[in-house]
């Protein structure tokens, strides 16, 4: 009995659930500092403890985050109806009075009280209701239906808490509304007439997403932003793995015959956004490699890793740059580069014992088998006999896949493969362990 | 959670109700201190995913002159307006120079669609009501200038009256008020 209660582990997940609040005295009665308190944490991830209690842990984080996100959809749709019955000032205090009420609440359960989860979500619903407001705003005063400002205006009030709030769903919010605050904005900077805007659009977003993906590995290297890292990779890769599979269409290249489609001084300006981007990658890639120079496989890992992302960052800027050329060239030569990024995923993604890795790069697979095959079968043959040869390809390919994954996982697990998780919420690369860097 | 943290906690929910109350002030702002003008309109009617239902509205301003049809994408146009007879305000002339002082304008960008986007270009209404601004003959907008040349809308007037939601859709339409002429304009 006394030697579990000095294995703080073996408490489960009532410790884990205690530890932070107790970190939290410690460093507000200044036994401790915020870096020490930061290892402290970091030492016992949520992932450690029993399968029960991780899954127990997902259940809350899950019903919670579900449960945030409905209301507030519900309060962003009730917006959406025109609340056309009450005057503009009410309103505006209405909405101001929620972001207080949601956030405040969020704080008392999250750091008075312990309730991480719930309390992580009432900020994340605090932030989806303050999105809410600043369209409400817009609304109330007709501002313009697409006006970038105020995809802008909701990333910036969220992107900090990303930092402050460590909780994931938090994390996984601030990155989706930069893409989105990037994407508002992009008809400002292309000629939408022009198709060449998709092309465009997909090669900034090839690129934002190696990007966050860099800015996520290299964070992984220091104890204090590891608790960020896990979900810019996450956020980072399945962005730039989208924009690639888009780019395997032919159709998308189709306006290559249209010539030019930035102008004056916006193409200027697109580039260097595109190259600085690109060239910021790759000095964070190159740095998380030299961080594990020590590490043989880490740093063969890591430098095959930048090796890749710098032929990624380099098509990304082809297709940015080059007006002209065969549709179809341009689909072989993506088809190419999404085929070699899965590999290198899949591949990655077993000798690091990540398994959100393999299950992305698998699901990866999955949409793009389905998506080649429905391209390349649809005009040669019979509709009944495509569907029915596709619902076969599925399940045998499912069969494969579920039996490959396991096999893989299996693997995985019994090297101790792992990526760590959050305090407030629980990890989505899975795996049994805390972080692998965190116990090296 | 250290006490820098908290800080920063509080400071970001205040900066987010900073931004609500910036954003709404400069608007209030502009409806309060502008010159208040009456422009002609043609609507379509969409729906915003986040917003709910609203009106695009185009305007016969936002016709650019011959002179700047090449200009590129972005770029800022002023338009400098003139009360007509009536109650409605007309162009007097597009220009890339801001206009003196003294002289009612409104900014503009150029779109893609060889236009100007005054910042009007959005009014929203109740769900379900789209068809009564479908159905009328004349839609125009009473909207605010600031000196600076930035819009904001104050009111959609629908067949000469203010919308008015709760309007029966399957009435007979209106008959729209008459035009106001048009004078002579002086040479750009």
């Amino acid at each position: 009995m006394a030697k579990e209660a000095n294995n703080p582990v073996s408490g489960g997940d009532d410790f884990l659930s205690r530890l932070p609040r107790e970190v939290s005295r410690w460093e507000n009665d200044g036994l401790i500092s915020a870096d020490q308190g930061q290892s402290i944490l970091g030492r016992y991830p949520q992932e450690s403890t029993a399968p029960g209690s991780r899954a127990q842990s997902r259940l809350i984080t899950g019903l919670s985050v579900i449960g945030a996100v409905l209301v507030g959809l519900g309060i962003i749709l009730f917006f959406a109806a025109n609340w056309d019955g009450m005057a503009r000032s009410a309103k505006m205090a209405i909405i101001i009075a929620a972001v207080l009420s949601g956030h405040g609440l969020g704080y008392y359960l999250r750091y008075h009280r312990g309730y991480l989860r719930v309390g992580s979500a009432m900020v994340l619903l605090a932030c989806l209701i303050y999105g809410a407001g600043v369209h409400l705003v817009g609304q109330a005063y007709n501002v313009e239906v697409n006006d970038p400002r105020l995809m802008l205006f909701w990333f910036l009030g969220v992107f900090p808490l990303v930092y402050i709030v460590r909780s994931q769903p938090i994390q996984f919010l601030g990155l989706a509304l930069f893409l989105a605050a990037v994407g508002f904005r992009m008809p400002d900077w292309v000629d939408e007439v022009s198709r060449g805007q998709a092309v465009l659009g997909l090669s900034l977003f090839l690129v934002l997403g190696l990007l966050i993906f860099a800015v996520g590995r290299i964070k992984e290297e220091f104890n204090l932003l590891r608790p960020y890292s896990e979900s810019f990779q996450l956020v980072g890769l399945i962005t730039a793995l989208a924009a690639v599979f888009v780019l395997t269409f032919k159709e998308v290249f189709d306006s290559f015959d249209d010539g030019l489609y930035i102008q004056g001084e916006t193409e200027l300006a697109f580039r260097a956004m595109i190259v600085s981007a690109g060239a910021l990658t790759v000095l964070l890639v190159l740095a998380a490699a030299w961080l594990q120079r020590r590490n043989g496989l880490e740093f063969a890992l890591n430098a095959t890793e930048g090796l890749a992302i710098g032929i990624l960052l380099a098509s990304a800027y082809v297709v940015a740059s080059v007006t002209s050329g065969g549709d179809v060239f341009y689909a072989v030569v993506f088809n190419v580069l999404l085929a070699l990024t899965l590999l290198g995923v899949l591949v990655s993604g077993y000798l690091r014992g990540r398994e959100a890795l393999v299950n992305i790069a698998l699901a990866f697979i999955g949409i793009d088998i389905v998506a080649r095959y429905f391209e390349y079968s649809w005009n040669l043959l019979d509709r009944s006999l495509i569907f029915v040869a596709a619902g076969v390809i599925l399940l045998l390919g499912g069969y494969l896949a579920e039996r490959g994954r396991q096999k893989m996982l299996e693997r995985i697990r019994a090297s101790g493969g792992s990526f760590g998780s959050d305090e407030g919420s629980v990890g989505f690369w899975g795996g049994p362990g805390g972080s692998s860097r965190g116990q090296r | 959670m250290s006490h820098a943290m908290k800080i920063a906690f509080w400071a970001t929910v205040a900066g987010q109700i900073i931004l609500l109350l910036a954003f709404i002030g400069v608007k209030e702002n502009t409806l309060r201190t502008g010159t208040s003008v009456l422009l002609q309109t043609v609507p379509v009617d969409p729906r915003s995913l986040l917003q709910g239902d609203y009106v695009t509205l185009d305007y016969e301003i936002a016709e650019l002159p011959q002179s700047l049809r090449e200009a590129p994408i972005g770029e800022t146009v002023y338009v400098s307006l003139r009360k007509t007879g009536g109650e409605l305000w007309v162009s007097q002339g597009h220009s890339i120079l801001r206009p003196e002082k003294g002289v009612v304008f409104i900014k503009g960008t150029v779109n893609d669609r060889g236009r100007l986007d005054l910042g009007l270009g959005t009014y929203f209404i109740p769900e379900g009501t789209g068809s009564i601004i479908e159905r009328a003959q004349d839609v125009k907008v009473r909207a605010s200038v600031n000196s600076s040349g930035s819009a904001v809308i104050q009111e959609l007037l629908v067949d000469g009256e203010p919308f008015d939601p709760n309007r029966p859709q399957d009435l007979p339409l209106k008959e729209p008020p008459p035009r106001p002429a048009e004078p002579a304009k002086p040479p750009e």
